[in-house]
């Protein structure tokens, strides 16, 4: 008997340990609509949250309202997963059919993995069922962001996943009530840039000299040009050259009791490498940017720094090349001089001096703070403006309206509409220049990834749905709908009438007027020895050193960036780990 | 005779049927086993001689994974010891150094104030292990904040003093929150073992000992402390194991997402985090698995080493 029972208990601890097979996870069963069929979409939760899915699955929804599925199944129900698992076998075994990301996930690795559905046949298919007979969802992203093409394009013609955000990077955002209240706009003639602007400028310079500086609200006297030299443009007003936004800081630390900075002190080292490479890419622009793909070309921007740590470019360019052998092995190269850019020095110069300026007042004591979240960074910024202190500039990205959503609710509560996101006015701040040589050029900005995917292991009805979706999701009027609920610009072609882009706030009319220029720009690897150092060839890996240091608030957090002979150990450092990485693990490995 | 026969057949057919249920019991654990920890560890360590690539190509987008020998191997080892990586091995050191030098004999310490039953010694056990049961996650935000938030906020609303930070500023005084902080959530598992051996020593010798005329540093030196020496000499093995691998608590300050600067990183959050970072990146699988074989090469000798040193130099006790 003793035996019997011994013999049961084994039994039902082996039986219990069948259990730790099994996974964990996954979606909630909650009570489904058993007369529909469930479709599930996976989403990354972060900066552009879910609203806008919510909007563009109801309207999918109502489309396929009265279609019988079989089964009893009449109608589509959809179900968002927030916090799916993006690891490739989370995804492989997931009931969600399409996932939208923030990143970029290292898309060629999925796809060759079989984690993403070949979804070419959506993009290719003519959107003439939604009245857009004659468009693509490709031919609406090669009229847009071509370089977005080149980048979801397999060298097998085939597609995999569309982008998610067309401007979805990092910047600095202005308060432009602030400014105008404050008279913090430079007038016309109340700049250096004014009268030492290239004459090839949009707008010539100004005669005579310059004296002394003059502030404007913008309204009872004409603003300077701004960073691209042209009168009549969104940078109007804005400090051309490093040295005039640090005489504004100093303006507004001094005489305004203005704090021109804050940012998340949480997420600080991360989001610096970024706020760095963005720098970089205003200085380059695209065709310097180009080059870090290419490995190809001529570098005319490179120099070294001297004994003071200043920056002195090289009297004749560099031709950057790079030799492989048959079976693609690198096997010479001197593409890792291309970290002697200027743009390279320069954005850490800026940061340096944002960081060090005017006895560390440019920024805020939170911005130094591990608990200051990228919402309460948005929160500090937005509610600054109500108190004795405001805040100038939001290093942040351009989702963070809609990630500061909940802020922007309760201002409302507190201080009525005229505290919405339509209705405070903010805008996209351009960089400024380095110096007055590079006034004139035209500003941009860096995106990165966020992409929309369908799950390989979909088929049949689910399939067929999920294509569809692909094709729903860039529709004018699902284009439309996504900027006004998330503030940001899809990378496919759009136009908003005057009525719609009334209804957007003032940051969203920027970012649609600057995408609209061909402001924004992306340097996702694409090539197979970009796709195969996709760490090192990332934005976020440009600013990495020999010294340990990751970004320049990494450097100046750890006491060694402060002061030019800094910036230039920095900018060695930079060159020295490009080159030992290309020495180390691409040239001839 | 025939019957002996039968009876042994009757066994035999018994301990058949026995064997054969125990089987089927240990079946599935030990395919969990042989899955889950043998089939990983085996592919881990083939892994750390591989390489992944990616090739996008006319004919479609390609993985593989190419042999490259010690090519892994010989990389952690250049970066990690004399490359731009060394300061991981230092955080490494430092972490469990003092862990070694202030937690254990500080935990010693504490156990003996418990186990002699003193003043708010209750109060105290319960503090100590707190942390333990705790979520890590719940206590590192809770403690951030407090050194971050609440602390700076005081000093400023009392003393008017705006910058004030407990361990200054800086990448610096992160580390040295973070090493403060695994010192502190370090005492409850040992403050609970060793309190729990001391209990264990027999009266009788105390007793004995306090009619000798001992004093309490006396009796804690010279009784207590060898007669607990095997439960304290596991502690200090496990520890030693556990260098390369201990993470200390570091995610928990920084989250998820790309994580804490390497300024503040340990050899074990390193290797976790090169993968949590993108586990998407296929790539970064080997040069982890590389490091785990190394390390396991590494700490494997020093660990029997420490062992063998502290079974013949420590002492030998029984009750």
């Amino acid at each position: 008997m003793k035996k019997l029972v011994n013999k049961v208990i084994c039994s039902a601890l082996a039986l219990a340990t069948v259990f730790t097979v099994a996974g964990c996870g996954g979606i909630e069963e909650n009570q489904y609509d058993e007369t529909k069929l469930q479709f599930f979409v996976g989403n990354y939760n972060a900066g552009y949250g879910y609203a806008y899915i919510e909007a563009l699955n109801k309207r999918f929804e109502e489309k396929y309202a009265t279609t019988d599925f079989g089964n009893g199944k009449m109608g589509l129900e959809i179900i968002i997963d927030n916090s799916p698992n993006f690891n490739p076998a989370g995804i492989q075994s997931s009931k969600n059919a399409v996932y939208f990301t923030s990143g970029w996930l290292n898309y060629y690795n999925l796809i060759a993995q079989d984690v993403l559905l070949d979804i070419t046949s959506a993009v290719r298919a003519d959107l003439g069922e939604y009245g857009e007979s004659g468009k693509t969802v490709e031919s609406k992203l090669t009229a847009k962001r071509s370089d977005l093409v080149s980048q979801y394009k397999t060298a097998a013609d085939k597609y995999y996943a569309i982008p998610l955000d067309g401007v979805g990077g990092y910047c600095n955002i202005y308060d432009v009530d602030l400014f105008e209240n404050n008279s913090l706009y430079y007038q016309k003639g109340g700049c250096p840039s004014e009268y030492t602007r290239k004459a090839t400028c949009a707008s010539a310079p100004l005669d005579g000299s310059f004296s002394t500086y003059k502030y404007t609200n913008g309204i009872t006297a004409e603003k300077s040009a701004g960073p691209d030299g042209e009168y009549g443009t969104m940078d109007d007003g804005l400090p051309a050259t490093y040295e005039e936004f640090f005489d504004l800081c100093d303006y507004m630390v001094d005489k305004k009791t203005i704090t021109p900075f804050t940012w998340s002190g949480a997420v600080a080292a991360d989001y610096f490498k970024r706020f760095a490479a963005v720098n970089w890419a205003d200085i380059e622009g695209k065709d310097g940017a180009e080059l870090w793909k290419t490995f190809s070309g001529t570098a005319d921007s490179l120099g070294t720094v001297n004994a003071n740590g200043e920056f002195v470019p090289d009297a004749t360019p560099t031709q950057i090349t790079m030799t492989t052998d048959a079976n693609g092995k690198v096997t010479a190269s001197n593409a890792y001089e291309l970290a002697r850019q200027a743009g390279m020095y320069y954005a850490v110069s800026f940061w340096e001096q944002v960081f060090n300026g005017h006895n560390n007042d440019y920024y805020t004591t939170q911005s130094r703070s591990g608990y200051e979240s990228q919402t309460q960074a948005q929160s500090t910024f937005l509610y600054s403006s109500y108190g004795a202190k405001p805040i100038a500039f939001l290093a942040d990205g351009t989702w963070w309206q809609n990630e500061a959503t909940d802020s922007f609710n309760a201002l409302v509560q507190t201080y009525g509409e005229e505290a919405s996101r339509e209705n405070r006015r903010f805008g996209l701040l351009p960089a400024p220049k380095p110096t007055i040589d590079y006034v004139g050029e035209s500003s941009s900005w860096l995106t990165g990834g966020g992409m929309v995917f369908v799950n390989g292991n979909v088929t049949g009805t689910i399939k067929d749905l999920a294509l569809d979706y692909i094709k729903f999701q860039v529709t004018d009027t699902s284009l439309k709908e996504f900027t006004k609920i998330v503030g940001t610009v899809r990378p496919f072609e759009m136009t908003l009438s005057e009525t719609e882009l009334d209804g957007l706030s003032n940051f969203t009319q920027q970012l649609y007027a600057y995408a609209k220029k061909g402001a924004f720009f992306s340097t996702l690897p694409t090539s197979d020895l970009t796709l195969n150092h996709y760490e090192f060839f990332g934005d976020d890996h440009k600013f990495y050193t020999t010294l340990n240091y990751v970004s320049p608030y990494a450097a100046f957090d750890a006491g060694k960036l402060s002061g030019k002979k800094d910036v230039g150990t920095y900018f060695n450092s930079v060159k020295d780990y490009h080159k030992n990485y290309w020495n180390s693990y691409i040239i001839n490995k | 005779m025939e019957t002996k026969n039968n009876n042994v057949k009757k066994q035999q057919k018994e301990r058949t049927k026995d064997l054969i249920f125990v089987l089927c019991v240990l079946a599935i654990p030990m395919l969990c086993f042989a899955v889950f920890y043998v089939g990983t560890n085996v592919n881990s360590i083939l892994l750390a001689f591989k390489k992944y690539t990616v090739q996008n190509t006319a004919n479609g987008v390609v993985a593989n994974y190419e042999w490259v020998g010690f090519y892994n191997i010989a990389e952690f080892f250049k970066q990690t010891f004399v490359g731009n990586k060394a300061i991981i091995l230092k955080n490494s050191l430092i972490i469990y150094g003092f862990n070694f030098l202030f937690g254990l004999p500080l935990a010693l310490l504490f156990s003996f104030y418990i186990y002699k039953k003193r003043f708010g010694s209750g109060v105290f056990s319960v503090m100590l292990f707190l942390p333990s049961i705790l979520s890590s996650i719940v206590m590192t935000i809770l403690f951030q904040y407090f050194v971050e938030l609440a602390v700076p906020n005081m000093v400023a609303e009392w003393f008017g003093e705006k910058r004030f930070s407990l361990f200054g500023e800086g990448i610096e005084a992160k580390w040295k929150m973070i090493v403060f902080y695994n010192v502190w959530v370090g005492f409850g598992l040992g403050v609970i073992m060793y309190s729990n051996a001391m209990s264990r020593i027999p009266e009788e010798i105390v007793e004995s000992a306090q009619l000798d005329g001992i004093s309490t540093l006396k009796e804690f030196i010279c009784i207590t402390l060898p007669l607990i020496f095997p439960t304290v000499s596991t502690f200090i093995v496990t520890g030693v194991a556990g260098i390369f691998i201990d993470q200390a608590n570091i995610q928990g300050f920084y989250g998820t997402g790309t994580g804490a600067v390497i300024d503040v990183q340990t050899i074990g959050y390193h290797i976790f985090q090169s993968i949590m970072v993108d586990s998407t990146n296929y790539a970064a699988y080997p040069p982890a698995a590389a490091a785990g074989v190394s390390l396991t090469l590494i700490s494997a000798p020093i660990v029997i080493f420490v062992r063998w040193a502290l079974d013949k130099f420590g002492p030998t006790t029984e009750f």
